[in-house]
C-alpha cells in the first residue's frame, strides 16, 4: 500500500475502531509527507520538528514511524547508520532486515569481521527514515519523462 | 568547541535512546517487522494471552454477549497492535480471527484463528477439525501455524472446559504438547488434508467468562421479564 490516500483512509478506519493515538500520529505523518515531498530523510527529531510535537510524546512518535514501515502501510523506509565507538564516523548502513536479523540472533558482525554486542550495537546505530512516496513519485516522473 | 561537538554527534536519537524512550519498540518491532515467522508466532502468543488477561479482568462485561461479540472484542485489542487483523476474512472460508503481517526481509506472514463459545466438546471440535484444519488452514513455512480459542461462561470454570478439551483431543488420537503448569494452555500439531497433508500447529486458548455476580443479576431480570408475561 503506498497510495497516501488508501493508507490515510486505513489509519482513519484503526483510529476510529481502536482509539489508538500512534494510529492517529501515523495520520499526521502521512499528511507531513504527503505535502511535503521534498522531504526525503527523516530522524525522529526531525519528525517532531515537522509535526511541531513535545519531546515528552516521543513514545508515540517512535511508534508511529515504525509502524509506517511495516505492512500494509510501507510508507518509510526505516535505515540505521552505525557509528565507531567513539560516534565520530559512519562506518556502514545497516537496512532494516540486517538490523532485525541481528536483534533475533542477538549477534551482529560488521563488514570487517567485528563481534558487536546488541547492547552496543543499539548505542552505535541511528535510524532514519526515508520518504517512499517520493520515490514513488519519481519513478513515475522518470518513466513520463521517458515517454515524452 | 561546542559548535565542533555538535558537528560529531549525529543528527538523530540511537537505537538505544530509542529503546528506552519506548519500552514497547522491541514487541513492536516484532509484531510489524518480525525476524522470522516464528518470532512473529510468539509475539502473537505473547499479545494475545495479554488480551486474555484483560478481557477476563472485565469478564462481567462479556457474560451476556455471544461468540461474535466476543471475537469482536479480542479483535479490537488485537488492532492495536496489528494493523491487518481482520474478523471474517475470506481465507480459504470465513475464519474468524486473521492476521498477516511482512517479515522484515519482505515474506508474507498468515496466522489464523477459529473462535468458539464452550457448548461441549464435539461443537468446539467442529471448529478445529472442520473450519479451522478443514477449510481455512494452509501449510508452508510461513502460513503453518495458528490458533483454537473458546469462550467459557461455564460456572465451573474455564479449567474444567480446558480439561474436557484436553481430553476430548487425546480420544480423537491428537497429541498435545507444551501443556502450561496451569493446564489452560497447550499446542497440538496436525496433518492436513485429513493427515497426508502439510504440516500445521495449532496452539489453544480459553477465556473464562464465568462471573456469578453478573449472572444472578442477568437471572433476576429474566424472572422478572417472566413474571411479567
Amino acid at each position: 500500500m503506498n497510495n497516501a490516500a488508501q493508507i490515510k483512509e486505513l489509519l482513519e478506519e484503526l483510529v476510529r475502531s481502536t482509539g489508538s493515538p500512534v494510529y492517529a500520529v501515523c495520520g499526521q505523518i502521512v499528511s507531513y509527507l504527503e505535502h511535503h515531498p521534498q522531504q526525503r530523510n527523516l530522524t525522529i527529531g526531525g519528525l517532531r520538528a515537522a509535526l511541531n510535537r513535545s519531546d515528552q510524546e516521543d513514545n508515540v512518535l517512535i511508534q508511529s514511524a515504525f509502524t509506517l514501515v511495516g505492512h500494509p502501510f510501507q510508507a518509510l523506509e526505516v535505515r540505521y547508520k552505525l557509528y565507531d565507538e567513539q560516534i565520530e564516523y559512519v562506518l556502514e548502513e545497516l537496512d532494516h532486515s540486517t538490523y532485525m536479523q541481528a536483534i533475533s540472533e542477538q549477534n551482529f558482525i560488521d563488514d570487517d569481521g567485528n563481534d558487536i554486542a546488541i547492547d552496543d550495537l543499539n548505542a552505535r546505530i541511528f535510524p532514519y527514515f526515508i520518504n517512499l512516496s517520493r520515490q514513488d513519485e519519481e519513478v513515475q516522473v522518470q518513466a513520463s519523462t521517458r515517454a515524452c | 568547541m561546542s559548535e565542533l561537538l555538535n558537528a560529531l554527534i549525529p543528527a538523530g536519537n540511537s537505537m538505544k535512546d530509542l529503546l528506552s524512550i519506548s519500552s514497547e519498540l522491541g514487541d513492536m518491532l516484532n509484531r510489524r517487522t518480525p525476524a522470522s515467522y516464528d518470532v512473529f508466532v510468539k509475539q502473537i502468543d505473547k499479545d494475545l494471552n495479554n488480551i486474555i488477561s484483560v478481557t477476563e479482568s472485565g469478564r462481567q462485561h462479556h457474560l451476556e454477549k455471544g461468540e461474535d461479540a466476543i471475537t469482536e472484542h479480542i479483535i479490537v485489542q488485537l488492532k492495536r497492535d496489528y494493523s491487518s487483523v481482520h474478523h471474517d476474512a475470506q481465507h480459504g472460508g470465513h475464519c474468524d480471527i486473521y492476521i498477516e503481517t511482512r517479515g522484515s526481509d519482505g515474506s508474507l506472514y498468515k496466522w489464523i484463528m477459529e473462535a468458539k463459545l464452550w457448548q461441549g466438546f464435539e461443537y468446539v471440535y467442529g471448529g478445529l477439525d472442520k473450519q479451522l484444519l478443514g477449510s481455512y488452514a494452509v501449510g508452508g513455512v510461513n502460513n503453518c501455524k495458528g490458533g483454537m480459542i473458546f469462550y467459557s461462561k461455564l460456572a465451573s470454570g474455564a479449567s474444567y472446559a480446558m480439561k474436557e478439551w484436553h481430553q476430548g483431543l487425546g480420544v480423537k488420537g491428537i497429541t498435545i504438547n507444551n501443556i502450561r503448569e496451569d493446564g489452560l494452555r497447550f499446542a497440538t500439531a496436525h496433518k492436513l488434508n485429513g493427515g497426508t497433508g502439510s504440516d500445521f500447529y495449532v496452539n489453544h486458548y480459553c477465556v473464562d467468562l464465568y462471573h456469578a455476580p453478573t449472572e444472578a443479576k442477568i437471572e433476576k431480570a429474566q424472572a422478572k421479564a417472566d413474571s411479567k408475561d
